[in-house]
């Protein structure tokens, strides 16, 4: 029977370093300095993820990326995200970063799946 | 360049999945699997049993609860993993999936969530279930993403 082994480089595997700083770039770019705006929050929202996607797709990897962007404002209320996932160890990964300012929380996660 | 940085601004990395090395179980399950050339889907994802699945793991989870921050953290970890568990049943072995559960207070305050993929269109797809009452809402997204 023929034994293949699978040799797993860093192009094909999830960097975390990488994609999170894809993503500060992303929402720094399009929201920082803002304060909450309800006209605004789905154009935020919307060119957040964009971003981060165009920035993704540009690191040419072989790999499909899950963007998710949570905007909310900030009053005290109480915000949880969780995730589970079933996926392969060796080269998926995920990042989540928080950013927030003054006036509201940006609540960005990406998943990355190997192709 | 006008924009002088806001110093109140906060960045931080609250979770980040690592990918593993291959431990030796892993890489006995790898070796066994050959490759099947199969270039047909062996099984579409369906998403309206999964879309149930995931509103009664919600319903049955966060009904009647009010808002407490311990416990939500616990609940939106539980629900998270409950989905991910039923809905492995209910889609081809080749399939991956990532299931969020997003749970907030409500206060008034407004919150906006979305999200964009870059994949496959025919293959993958994207599924979502909604819970709300007084205290609180959840959402949760399910992406099954096919895989050879």
């Amino acid at each position: 029977m023929l034994q293949f082994y699978v040799s797993v480089s860093v192009q094909t595997q999830f960097v975390v370093d990488e994609v999170s700083n894809v993503i500060k770039e992303a929402v720094e770019s399009t929201i920082g300095g803002n304060t909450y705006q309800q006209a605004k929050v789905n154009q935020w929202a919307s060119s957040v993820v964009e971003s981060c996607l165009g920035a993704l797709t540009k690191l040419q990897k072989p790999f499909k990326y899950i963007v998710t962007s949570v905007i909310m404002q900030k009053t005290g209320a109480g915000l949880h995200t969780a995730s589970s996932c079933y996926w392969d160890n060796s080269t998926d990964g995920s990042c989540t970063v928080r950013w927030e300012n003054k006036t509201m929380y940006c609540i960005v996660s990406v998943f990355g799946l190997a192709i | 360049m006008g924009r002088e940085k806001d110093l109140s601004t906060v960045v931080e990395i609250t979770h980040k999945d690592v990918p593993r090395e291959l431990d030796d179980f892993q890489l006995q399950k790898r070796q066994r699997h050959e490759h099947s050339y199969d270039m047909q889907m062996d099984q579409p994802t369906v998403p309206e049993p999964i879309e149930r699945v995931a509103k009664r793991v919600l319903d049955r989870l966060f009904g009647g609860q009010s808002y407490d921050a311990d416990e939500a953290r616990r609940l939106a970890v539980a629900a998270a993993e409950k989905i991910k568990d039923e809905t492995l049943g209910l889609v081809s072995p080749r399939v991956r999936l990532v299931v969020q559960v997003v749970v907030t207070e409500s206060r008034g305050q407004a919150v906006r969530a979305i999200s964009r993929c870059v994949w496959d269109a025919e293959k993958d797809r994207c599924m979502r279930a909604e819970f709300a009452n007084q205290q609180l809402r959840a959402v949760a997204s399910v992406f099954a993403i096919y895989c050879e």
